[in-house]
């Protein structure tokens, strides 16, 4: 419609300047060039949701993928979906991987079962820093180290090794999980701030690219409940817990604190696992147990973290000594808290049963002012009879 | 009406410290004799302006219970999504009021509005004692310090709900349970403010308490603040409201709270020893009484209106 309207425009125009034989074969110049230039937004419009992709995935995978229904049942009994939602993996932060930088071992289409993806290999990207290649190694060293990790622990003691978290465990981008969809929720970039970055960087998707690569690391991307129930996948599990030897249900322990009821109502501003658990400004994944020296919350170190952030900056070493994660049905470990909950709750019957007593009593004798325990049951017959007789 | 040894004790007391001219007293103490045995028949028959007819409550007092229980309420409302944290209602009743992040401010608000109060109330009371003191005018009897009459007056209070007494004892101006939840009230409202503070500096507490008790301290604030909070709301609703609003002779309301005059009626009945007082310092309230009882002629009725059981009427 514009284009035809733009067109008549253009034409009555050019009838003015031109010799009248140049009018056809313009006439024909433009309306064939603005008829090319439609078949190509058209071919845009079509073709445009999957240029992205088409850009990561040389080797057509999403040509299988992009099916919904492509799953099966697995050796161990697992339900597994191969579906890769490409709107999702095009916002996510490995778009500009080729599938098979990750999935090393495909090699043919179609192709066997495919191995778990190790995210410490190298992977075609350049660190825009440095020549090196990118690999997310030092990170998986770190997590190694760590209370989440066995690096530090002799093979005897690994107990429990398909406990230890894997980066998928706590990174579970939507993408990972596919089944699940958001409503109504943006992610993370803002549209006007990236006008600003487009002033300059105006070819290609890379005002995208970086503006969401580094964003994404300033902003807290998920709220402090979010980062609980994460944590809780694991630790919210009693069996867990004992397994590990660990302190009871942490988790609920935190919701019964201000700082989990903040949390529980979605505040962002109240501490949440992480804060507490990880050194400030440390790696999130160098998590240490609170024994470790190098813990943020090994006894001499509490304080320091309860006055990071600026959360109680004013906390003196004392603040170390409160006790956190209690359990208040524990009556070995922690007695002040369980018998003051028990005084309250005797406290709270007591009172109710004295005061309802009395209000009972009362009432009894306000609405019925001739009611007495204490009289004969003679009188009454009496007064019945009488009653009866006078009818 | 022969008074109880108490009782006359009190009304002398009373005139003694007004100085009453001893006409006055002729004329008090004929009014008295002229009044029924049985108090039941005075004040179910006596006229009452339901918005109040004796002085009982300074601006100062209502003042004080305005601030301290609209800030209670509030104070509740906003606290209690926190509590009940994984109810249906707490999260959209929180939402309602503006997020948990808008609540958290408005109930620290309002705690300074309620400290401001008990405060108001701290300087009302010892001010008026020593003021009375000056003029000599303290009755240790007319202020809520508990004394040992309470106990024996709610064991007979109890024996008349019971059936065992056809009359109510002669109470002061505040009875047995005014006392109790008074105190109650002062109780919480210290347990209130120590474990709110607990909360509100948690470093400056823990920079002066003993290791050993600031393990637990926090923990057994959070217990006591929520619980108390609780107890308060739940005597409020059940005891608080049942005796001035929904008990048969107050509903709906009492007005006591916002004029600070009691009716007539629920002095004699409840606070027996005051009426004497008010007819001591109340000329007016003389003049009226003694209209009332020619008005009626309440002195012939003999046999009680209230009770078959026809037992004297205890003393004390």
């Amino acid at each position: 419609m514009l284009g035809m309207i733009m067109n008549i425009d253009i034409n009555n125009s050019l009838y003015g300047v031109c010799p009248k034989g140049w009018r056809n074969v313009a006439s024909a110049c433009i309306s064939g060039g603005l008829l090319y230039m439609l078949l190509m937004f058209c071919g845009l419009g079509l073709f445009s949701s999957n240029s992205i992709a088409a850009a990561a995935d040389e080797l057509n995978c999403v040509l299988c993928h992009k099916y919904r229904g492509l799953s099966r049942i697995d050796e161990k009994g697992d339900f597994r979906l191969f579906y890769i939602n490409q709107g999702l993996f095009n916002k996510g932060p490995h778009k500009r991987i080729q599938c098979k930088d990750c999935h090393t071992d495909i090699d043919k289409i179609p192709h066997d079962p495919a191995k778990d993806v190790d995210c410490t290999v190298q992977c075609h990207l350049t660190e825009p820093s440095g020549e090196e290649k990118f690999t997310h190694k030092p990170v998986a060293e770190v997590l190694a180290k760590s209370v989440h990790g066995t690096a530090n622990m002799d093979e005897e003691e690994i107990e429990y090794p398909e406990d230890y978290p894997y980066c998928t465990d706590c990174h579970d981008q939507p993408l990972y999980r596919p089944l699940s969809f958001f409503k109504g929720q943006a992610a993370g970039v803002s549209e006007r701030g990236l006008s600003r970055c487009k002033t300059c960087h105006q070819t290609g998707d890379f005002a995208e690219d970086f503006y969401n690569h580094v964003t994404s690391r300033l902003q807290k991307m998920r709220v402090s409940a979010e980062i609980v129930n994460l944590c809780a996948k694991c630790h919210g599990d009693g069996k867990f817990q004992e397994r590990h030897g660990l302190q009871g249900n942490v988790v609920a322990s935190y919701w019964e604190t201000f700082h989990g009821k903040a949390a529980y109502f979605g505040s962002d501003a109240t501490p949440d696992c992480i804060d507490c658990h990880v050194v400030y400004g440390e790696n999130v994944h160098s998590i240490a147990g609170k024994d470790s020296r190098t813990s943020a919350t090994h006894e001499a170190n509490v304080a320091a973290t309860c006055r990071a952030s600026e959360c109680h900056a004013n906390a003196g070493e004392q603040i170390a000594g409160y006790q956190v994660h209690t359990d208040y049905d524990d009556p070995d470990k922690y007695p002040m808290q369980h018998y003051m909950l028990k005084f309250f709750k005797y406290l709270m019957a007591g009172v109710m049963y004295f005061f309802v007593t009395i209000i009972f009593l009362e009432l009894l004798r306000r609405l019925f002012p001739n009611f007495s325990f204490f009289k004969p049951r003679k009188e009454i017959r009496q007064t019945t009879i009488s009653t009866a007789g006078n009818e | 009406m022969k008074l109880s040894e108490q009782a006359s004790d009190v009304l002398h007391d009373a005139m003694r410290r007004n100085k009453t001219s001893d006409v006055d007293r002729e004329e008090i103490e004929e009014l008295i004799e002229h009044m029924p045995d049985d108090r039941v028949l005075l004040y179910k028959n006596v006229i009452s302006n339901p918005i109040g007819d004796l002085p009982r409550y300074s601006i100062h007092i209502r003042l004080q219970h305005l601030l301290t229980f609209t800030t209670f309420l509030l104070l509740a409302f906003t606290g209690l999504p926190v509590y009940f944290i994984d109810a249906v209602w707490a999260q959209p009743f929180s939402q309602m009021l503006g997020g948990i992040d808008v609540t958290r401010v408005i109930h620290r608000t309002l705690a300074s509005i309620m400290i401001f109060s008990m405060l108001y109330h701290i300087v009302t009371i010892t001010g008026g004692t020593v003021y009375r003191i000056m003029l000599g005018k303290f009755d240790i009897r007319r202020t809520v310090i508990p004394r040992l009459k309470d106990l024996q007056d709610m064991k007979d209070d109890m024996l008349y709900f019971a059936g065992r007494r056809t009359q109510r004892p002669e109470m002061d101006k505040f009875m047995y349970k005014q006392k109790i939840h008074y105190f109650a009230a002062a109780f919480g409202n210290f347990v209130m403010i120590f474990s709110g503070s607990a909360f509100l500096f948690p470093d400056i507490w823990a920079s002066f308490l003993p290791t050993g008790w600031a393990s637990y301290f926090q923990d057994i604030m959070r217990i006591a603040h929520s619980h108390e909070a609780l107890l308060a709301l739940v005597v409020i609703a059940f005891w608080h409201w049942y005796n001035v609003h929904l008990a048969p002779g107050r509903f709906p309301m009492q007005w006591t709270f916002l004029t600070g005059k009691i009716t007539r009626e629920h002095q004699m009945e409840e606070h027996f020893l005051e009426y004497l007082r008010n007819l001591v310092e109340l000329p007016e309230e003389r003049k009226f009484l003694s209209a009332l009882l020619s008005h009626f002629d309440l002195t012939k009725q003999e046999s009680p209106v209230i009770g078959n059981d026809p037992a004297p009427i205890p003393e004390g």
